[in-house]
């Protein structure tokens, strides 16, 4: 029992980063039509930038506080930088999944080298905010996790919110649903395009922000976590955002259930072949809809 | 565009006869990762590589025979693949002409590199753990780190006479060609020592979150768990994960080197842990040459230097007494001397040997450092130096 | 017109190269001229399914396939290197029937990313197989001692003969199916064109002539492992492809000569050569959407057009 227990709250924490940065993913597609790589590398700069300051911005100050002033400059960087990628770049190429496609590798390769040169290749880490552990039922997780998953799981609400419940999501959601209608739009569609891009976006770098403090900090972890976010949006089907919050907690409780009973890399072998075949069977993954 | 290509060939070849005909430097090749996850561990060994030449350059350069050599670096990125270990050699060996590597990272670069050299007749060093690239079947490869065979059968006899009682262990490493070779050798070692190997795990180097691993692991209740070759950053955070969970057994790190990212990622859960491999430099137990070096590495690199990524000084000590002493820069000349050295490497005096487990004296004659975190802080524990190094002293 | 002049261009490179390869065989340059057409066959290869309008990741894994079986025949069964490109180029197409039929029903975003997961899975599945030699890769691919003074020229020799191959095809009635079914699928079914199999076909030719190319690269690093088969293989390929123009077969094949080049210059500068490269990307993306040829041919139509306003 407190086993299971255990493994469902692996998957819980596990669940609630891939929730964030898959959800980013898939509305950059939804509005956009367009698979941004460098989605990972906004997550790993705000992870950095954090793990940077923590120390030297306010050393005198509470651990909390100095996180909360890092994350929101990083997050200030990001935005800024990503209005300048959309400016210069992606609003290039709405619409053009494969110039789009190798338009973002050509951004992961430099922003990935320019991250490592800048701010070194060396694994950094954030101190935690709290410490301890809390116990339910037989199972343990670490206070800092907790607050983690809790975060995301807020940050995934106020999305969803902002999608399902604001006039900006209607818009966002009518253009996932009718790319050329939208695109006859010009303007408006291009402005919009911008929004959806930003929000998807902060979404990876809040993710980043969140793992900071309980993952080793490295320029090339975006592109590990970004495989697996593929994945998830391919489960949950392109542009779908429900599909992608399901996904994500499927993909977890395999890791975790599956690295328990089975092997890891089995598992990950076995996650790639179930994607593989789900799509031969239904293309349009477990809650999309075909997109043309 | 094919008179472009001609001119470029012939560019290429005018540079290559150029370096040819420089006699007064001699060219040392370097293979790191310069991108990609194991970065950091090629910039630093580059940097450390650096320092090694001017130190020499600074007193004089290199006597070889009646000529005065200056030694100069010229490093690629091996991108930590087969490929571009290939790569990188074949800049080496056809476009620069050199015949002496240094230093050379990761195992498949390096294996990669030994098809070129091996041919060339060019001398190559290399820190990489496998069996595989040493031996008879690589005369020109010879290594400056010490490997599982060395470190793993006097680390495991410490940890075993201090806890007695231990009888179970768990092993994790990571999923590649290092981590499988360092899991075959502590499995053997292990059981010589009467333990019980109750689990043997592999994880994908991008895993991020270690708690499904632990919970793993801690399903069969080990008393030890021994990280291998799991790079320490990551092995913090899979021993926090088990703190949490509420495992308080014996540590061992056995073949990690960045000790201090240990205690970063770990916090408490990373008191009492061993290592093999994770010696500091800061302590009053290194030498006067990696103190003064690991003070100028936390000055330029801001972090400090470990025994994975000052090889490559070692390598040089030992180039340079051996270009000294053969009284020739031919590499075959070198390789016939190398074993017969005693040198002056970073840790002290130090030669090349180890021929009872590989066949050939080709593997660096290094102290085997045990330590251990304690109140927040890597102390040596004991420092092992080879019979087969006493003999030559 | 100018298209014509490219096809001639392309055909004096592939002589120059394999002269040079033939008058000095040991040279530096013979190994750029083999990483550049390596380069070449592999934007070649992805450019051809792009006839379809397919995105295929999977190239790496086809390349990695043909590697592979070349790797293992060699090692295993000491079989030469001539039959060992056979056996590759089989391979490859046996696995691209396979793989085709079961995925190409579905297209763009999505064939794009279920060929992405294929080019992992391949990569892993290697990792785990003990008789490839797992991560540590199969060592051993060299050709005879008395061979190898031939073995560049040849490469080059092969792969350009492939490469035109798939250009000829492109000419061909088939090469006008792919492009009907990639234009107007629906009229293509209408007059009686098997899409499926038709777009099957599309990626097994390709493969086959990448899994060829895939087994030159053993030989020449003399080693195959996992990681130089992973899904930037791809990556790169479309870099070659978009550069140079994709609307041309001479497009890939220029952008895979400039940017292995570009490679030479770069690898001195050690870690910037990735950020060197992926500005190059970024940057010709956007000042050359229709990648060079493209931006050529643009050029020679306005010379044409003003010389004919002039003129009238």
């Amino acid at each position: 029992m407190s086993t299971f227990i255990q493994l469902l709250i692996n998957t819980l924490q596990i669940g609630a980063i891939y929730v964030l940065f898959s959800l980013g993913l898939t509305l950059v597609f939804g509005v956009m039509r367009l698979i941004n790589f460098a989605h990972g590398e906004f997550f790993a700069l705000t992870a950095i930038l954090i793990a940077m300051q923590m120390g030297w911005l306010l050393p005198d100050a509470p651990f909390w506080l100095q996180y909360v002033v890092s994350f929101a400059t990083a997050l200030g960087v990001l935005m800024a930088l990503s209005v300048v990628i959309y400016q210069f770049g992606l609003s290039r190429f709405l619409g053009d999944l494969s110039s789009g496609f190798i338009f973002s590798l050509g951004l992961v390769l430099m922003m990935r080298g320019l991250i490592g040169q800048i701010f070194g290749n060396y694994p950094m880490t954030a101190p935690p905010l709290v410490e301890g552990a809390i116990y339910v039922l037989g199972g343990a997780i670490s206070t800092q996790k907790l607050l983690v998953a809790v975060l995301a799981l807020i940050a995934t609400g106020g999305l969803l919110y902002l999608v399902f419940r604001t006039k900006l999501g209607m818009a966002l959601r009518a253009i996932a649903e009718d790319q050329e209608a939208a695109m006859l739009q010009g303007i408006r569609y291009k402005r919009l395009a911008l929004y959806g891009f930003l929000i998807g976006s902060s979404l990876a770098a809040i993710a980043g922000g969140l793992i900071a403090p309980l993952q080793v900090v490295l320029p090339t972890m975006g592109g590990e976590l970004i495989m697996k976010a593929f994945m998830i949006v391919i489960i949950g089907g392109l542009g779908s955002i429900p599909g992608a919050i399901v996904a994500s907690f499927l993909i977890a409780a395999l890791e975790s259930f599956g690295s328990y009973f089975i092997d890891l890399p089995v598992v990950t072998i076995g996650v790639f072949v179930m994607v593989a075949v789900l799509l031969v069977i239904r293309p349009q993954g477990l809650l999309g809809h075909v997109v043309r | 565009m094919n008179k472009f290509i001609l001119g470029v060939a012939a560019a290429a070849l005018g540079l290559s006869t150029q370096f040819a005909n420089a006699e007064e430097t001699l060219k040392l090749g370097l293979s790191h990762a310069l991108s990609g996850p194991a970065a950091y561990f090629g910039t630093n060994a580059s940097w450390v590589a650096q320092k090694a030449i001017d130190r020499i350059n600074e007193s004089g350069g290199v006597k070889v025979g009646d000529k005065v050599y200056k030694l100069e670096t010229v490093g690629y990125d091996n991108q930590y693949t087969a490929a571009g270990g290939a790569t990188a050699a074949q800049n080496m060996i056809l476009r620069d002409n050199i015949r002496i590597i240094a230093n050379s990272q990761s195992t498949s670069a390096v294996i990669a590199t030994q098809a070129i050299t091996e041919r060339a007749g060019a001398l190559l060093f290399t820190g990489v753990w496998g069996r595989s690239v040493k031996g008879p079947e690589h005369p020109m490869t010879f290594t400056n780190l010490n490997s599982p065979p060395e470190i793993l059968p006097p680390l495991y006899k410490y940890v075993h006479e201090t806890h007695p009682e231990a009888k179970t262990v768990a092993l994790l490493n990571p999923n590649d060609a290092s981590g499988q070779e360092i899991a075959k050798e502590a499995v053997i070692q292990w059981e010589k020592l009467g333990f019980t190997v109750v689990s043997n795990d592999f994880f994908e180097r991008s895993t991020a979150d270690f708690a499904p691993i632990a919970t793993r692991i801690l399903a069969n209740n080990p008393d030890v768990v021994d990280v291998g070759g799991t790079p320490l950053p990551n092995a913090g955070h899979v021993f926090g994960e088990m703190a949490t969970q509420g495992w308080d057994g014996i540590k061992i790190a056995s073949a990690g080197s960045e000790a201090e990212a240990l205690i970063k990622t770990g916090g408490d859960a990373a008191e009492n842990t061993y290592f093999g491999l994770g010696a500091v430099f800061s302590g009053e137990n290194a030498t006067d040459t990696q103190r003064e070096l690991n003070e100028m590495a936390l000055v330029e690199l801001k972090q400090p230097l470990n025994q994975a990524t000052i090889a490559v000084w070692d390598s040089i000590a030992a180039l340079k007494a051996a270009l000294e002493k053969a009284g020739s820069t031919d590499p075959e000349a070198i390789a016939e001397v190398l074993p017969t050295l005693v040198f002056e490497s970073s840790y002290g005096p130090s030669g090349f040997g180890y021929a009872d487990i590989y066949g050939l004296p080709n593997q660096m004659l290094l102290p085997v450092i045990i330590s251990q975190v304690q109140d927040g802080k890597v102390v040596e524990l004991e420092r092992i130096i080879p019979e087969e190094m006493k003999s030559k002293m | 017109m100018l298209f014509d002049k490219l096809n001639l261009l392309f055909l004096a490179t592939v002589a120059a190269s394999v002269a040079y390869c033939l008058a000095v065989p040991g040279a530096f340059f013979v190994q750029v001229i083999l990483w550049a057409t390596l380069a070449a066959t592999l934007g070649a290869g992805i450019r051809f399914v792009m006839l379809v309008g397919e995105l295929n990741i999977g190239t790496s894994a086809f390349y990695g396939i043909g590697g592979y079986t070349a790797a293992y025949l060699t090692t295993a069964y000491g079989l030469p290197f001539g039959v060992a490109l056979v056996a590759a180029g089989i391979a490859g197409g046996l696995v691209a029937a396979v793989f085709g039929y079961a995925t190409m029903r579905t297209s763009g975003a999505y064939f794009m990313l279920i060929s992405f997961a294929f080019a992992e899975i391949f990569r892993m599945l290697v990792v785990e197989s003990d008789f490839l030699g797992g991560n540590n890769g199969i060592i051993g691919l060299f050709v005879s001692v008395e061979y190898e003074p031939y073995f560049a020229a040849t490469v080059v020799a092969i792969l350009a003969t492939l490469i035109s191959a798939l250009a000829v095809i492109e000419n061909s009635s088939l090469g006008k199916s792919f492009i009907a079914i990639r234009e107007r699928e629906e009229i293509a079914r209408s007059v009686g064109i098997n899409v499926l199999a038709i777009r099957v076909l599309c990626l097994v030719i390709s493969s086959v002539v990448i899994a060829v190319a895939g087994a030159c690269s053993g030989f020449i690093t003399h080693l195959v492992t996992p990681n130089d088969y992973t899904f930037m293989i791809a990556v790169f390929a479309l870099a070659y492809v978009k550069l140079g123009g994709e609307e041309h077969p001479t497009g890939p094949i220029l952008g895979a000569i400039l940017l292995t080049l570009a490679a030479q210059y770069l690898i001195s500068f050690g870690a910037y050569q990735q950020v060197f490269f992926g500005t190059v990307i970024a940057v010709a993306m956007i000042l050359l959407p229709q990648g060079i040829t493209g931006r050529l041919r643009d050029l020679v139509r306005l010379t044409a057009k003003r010389t004919a306003r002039d003129a009238g």
